[in-house]
């Protein structure tokens, strides 16, 4: 019965396609904006975990609150040994000289991205050598004139790869310095974006993406006007069940040291609290759009009764003939909650599909503005919770009309015409 | 209604059936009528305004019997018939088919007797538009929960026997007035009912047409059909061997017993 249900409300649904669609409206616009939102909300969240990725879960970041700070807040060299040392939760600690600049060779001038590395630092974000070797103690004591740099800098500035032992001069808030490549490393397009975020770069994208260039930390202070003085610095945790203690015990040395702890100047963030804070966004994001979402669903379910009551009124007679020979008030029933459901949910689907298509739409522009970089997710769970409201949608709003038309008497129903 | 159910519904009319053949037997001479209406009265109230259209209407139909009921416009013949097919209640009096009693069931239980001991034929607009004439011919066996392909074989069937078989697969507005009606009568048939009824089949066709149709009822009751038809013109009525006329809501005459109202001249 239930089969001859659905083909009865698809051909009476197929008689009237564009009155179907109309109704459907409702419940498309509804279903699309959750799927956009909740679909670029995930594929956003993927992403940003995807840059997270190499910071890992025991890395906790502790931050300078520059607006709380004042001048000798910030954290120094000997902070940062003193952390290594003291502090048993922490395994390792490295606080990079960040800096915007340029090098150059015979081939041009181009602007970089320059780090100055302790040896921990490889601990955090791994960098991937090609060619040649990551920095010596020696190197890292005696500050060297050495610099490993990706690998689209090595094309870029000598048009080649593998440029070991090659020269070029960096150059930083005005002053040079002559060094020496000792190796190529793997560019890291994703990384930096993450990397800038988290250190409080401040790069202008639309500029294009500059190189990479590190040198030992002890190098890049001779040039980085910022030397010893570190709004930001990252701790990794003996383990990650001790990232939060890591954090906490980092602040109080800190505040310690400094004497500073009643204007908290320092917080940590690890990657919980960050997918936290991201979670948090999108959340309401989500909330926002399902309110507004939910409003059309209602608004689409009257359209979907509205509709449902014409039906039953101009198919008065035909509920009148199906009553006169056998059908009972639950098969009429069954009839027209049927098309109402069928309409709903074939309106959740395309809903579905236009979501996705806007979703793709929108990332796909995003992309083209450089804003960001985010491929749609669409979960199964999104799916299953689209369906499954459209359907409650088409039996709620349904119901009331399908009664009208059960409850039909068979011989008022006959003399309709 | 599921299988169960029907069982259950069969068993209660057996039962049901011993309990009335007792009563009937003293009063009737055959003891099997498939209509047993006594003292049935109904009243329309819209309104203030009350208008008695039956007033005490009592007869006895019996197998294979093609009874015309007559009367003039307002008589009460579609109201009695309303109540024949288990389509209206009446007020009081008693009603039963094929020795069950109608009269107090419940709305479920007279969707299923309509679609098992009834066919109906009305006057126009018999039809779903939207589908063919098979599909139509079909719908009362898809009530009665019957798979596809018992429901193909049984309209072929019925719409065989209306002449309608190359027709099948047209929709209502591809075919002409007469054959509508036809398939109508496949569609009534199809359950193979106790009780085949109409309602001025003939009221919107031609003449030529509606000796037509009415050949095809005159078939189908001496393939053992009982029918009841309604129809206020003579050459339609002499299709019947039985005639009863209502007016003012009251039988005023009924020819069972008698001779037949005519030789009914296609006969
Ligand atoms: N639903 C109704 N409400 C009120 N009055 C009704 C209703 N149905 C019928 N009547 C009245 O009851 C009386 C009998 O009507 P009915 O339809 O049974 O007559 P009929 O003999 O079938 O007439 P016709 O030959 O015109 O079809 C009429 O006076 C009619 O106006
Ligand atoms: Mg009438």
């Amino acid at each position: 019965m239930l089969l001859e249900s659905i083909k009865m409300a698809l051909s009476s649904l197929m008689a009237n396609k564009m009155r179907a669609l109309l109704t459907m409206l409702g419940i498309i616009v509804g279903i699309a904006s959750v799927i956009t939102i909740v679909s670029l909300g995930e594929g956003g969240k993927n992403e940003v975990l995807g840059q997270f990725e190499q910071i890992g879960a025991s890395t906790v970041i502790i931050q300078v609150r520059s607006s709380q700070a004042q001048a000798g807040d910030y954290i120094n060299q000997n902070d940062v040994d003193a952390i290594r040392t003291r502090i048993d939760s922490v395994k390792h600690v490295t606080a990079p000289l960040q800096s915007i600049g340029h090098a150059s060779t015979e081939m041009g001038r181009r602007r970089i991205y320059l780090s100055g590395i302790d040896p921990d630092f490889n601990e955090f974000s791994p960098i991937e050598i090609v060619y040649g070797r990551l920095f010596t103690e020696i190197e890292y004591l005696d500050a060297f004139p050495v610099v490993i740099i990706d690998r689209a800098g090595a094309q870029a500035l000598f048009g080649r790869e593998n440029i070991i032992g090659e020269r070029l001069t960096v150059e930083s808030s005005g002053r040079l310095l002559r060094a020496t490549v000792v190796g190529v490393c793997e560019s890291v397009a994703t990384q930096f974006s993450a990397f800038a975020s988290s250190f409080g770069g401040d790069f202008d994208e639309s500029r294009g993406m500059p190189f990479f260039v590190y040198s030992p930390f002890t190098t890049a202070g001779t040039i980085i006007e910022s030397n010893n003085r570190f709004s930001s610095i990252n701790v990794m945790a003996v383990e990650p069940e001790r990232v939060d203690e890591a954090g906490a015990s980092v602040i109080r040395l800190l505040e310690m040291r400094r004497g500073n702890s009643e204007r908290s100047v320092y917080r940590s963030q690890n990657l919980a609290s960050i997918l936290d804070q991201i979670n948090n966004v999108i959340n309401i994001m989500t909330w926002f759009i399902s309110t507004v979402a939910g409003i059309s669903l209602v608004v689409g379910g009257i359209g979907v009764m509205n509709i449902m009551l014409v039906s039953v009124t101009e198919r008065t007679r035909e509920i009148g003939i199906r009553k006169a020979i056998g059908a009972t008030n639950t098969d009429i029933l069954l009839q027209f909650m049927t098309e109402s459901v069928i309409l709903t949910l074939f309106g959740g689907l395309l809903g579905i599909l236009a979501g996705l298509g806007l979703a793709f739409g929108i990332s796909a522009a995003a992309e083209s503005l450089g804003v960001a970089q985010i491929t749609p997710i669409l979960s199964w769970q999104a799916v299953v919770i689209a369906v499954a409201f459209s359907t409650a949608v088409g039996l709620f709003f349904g119901i009331y009309p399908a009664r009208k038309a059960a409850h039909l008497h068979p011989i008022d129903a006959l003399r309709h015409q | 209604m599921t299988k169960m159910t029907k069982i259950l519904f069969r068993a209660k009319n057996e039962e049901k059936k011993n309990k009335a053949g007792e009563e009937n037997s003293e009063q009737s001479v055959n003891p099997n009528p498939v209509i047993a209406l006594r003292d049935v009265w109904k009243t329309y109230r819209t309104g203030a305004v009350q208008l008695t259209a039956l007033r005490g209407i009592s007869v006895q139909i019996f197998r294979g019997e093609f009874t015309a009921i007559m009367g003039p416009s307002g008589s009460g013949k579609s109201t009695m018939m309303n109540i024949l097919g288990c389509l209206d209640q009446m007020d009081s009096g008693s009603y039963f088919l094929n020795d069950t009693d109608i009269s107090n069931l419940s709305q479920n239980q007279l969707a299923f007797i309509r679609n098992q001991e009834i066919g109906f034929v009305f006057q126009s607009f018999n039809l779903l538009t939207k589908i063919t004439l098979q599909e139509n011919v079909e719908l009362p066996l898809v009530y009665a929960g019957l798979g596809r392909r018992e429901r193909a074989k049984r309209a072929a069937e019925a719409l065989e026997a209306v002449g309608l078989l190359s027709w099948a697969r047209h929709r209502p507005n591809e075919v002409s007035g007469g054959q509508i009606q036809r398939a109508a009568i496949a569609r009534a048939i199809v359950m193979r009912p106790a009780l085949l009824m109409a309602d001025e089949p003939t009221g919107n066709l031609d003449s030529r047409t509606s000796l037509d149709i009415m050949e095809v009822f005159s078939q189908l009751n001496k393939n053992g059909s009982t029918i009841v038809l309604i129809t206020h013109e003579k050459d339609i009525a002499s299709f019947a061997n039985r005639i009863v006329r209502v007016e003012d809501g009251e039988i005023v005459f009924d020819s069972f017993g008698r001779d037949a109202p005519g030789p009914g001249k296609n006969h």
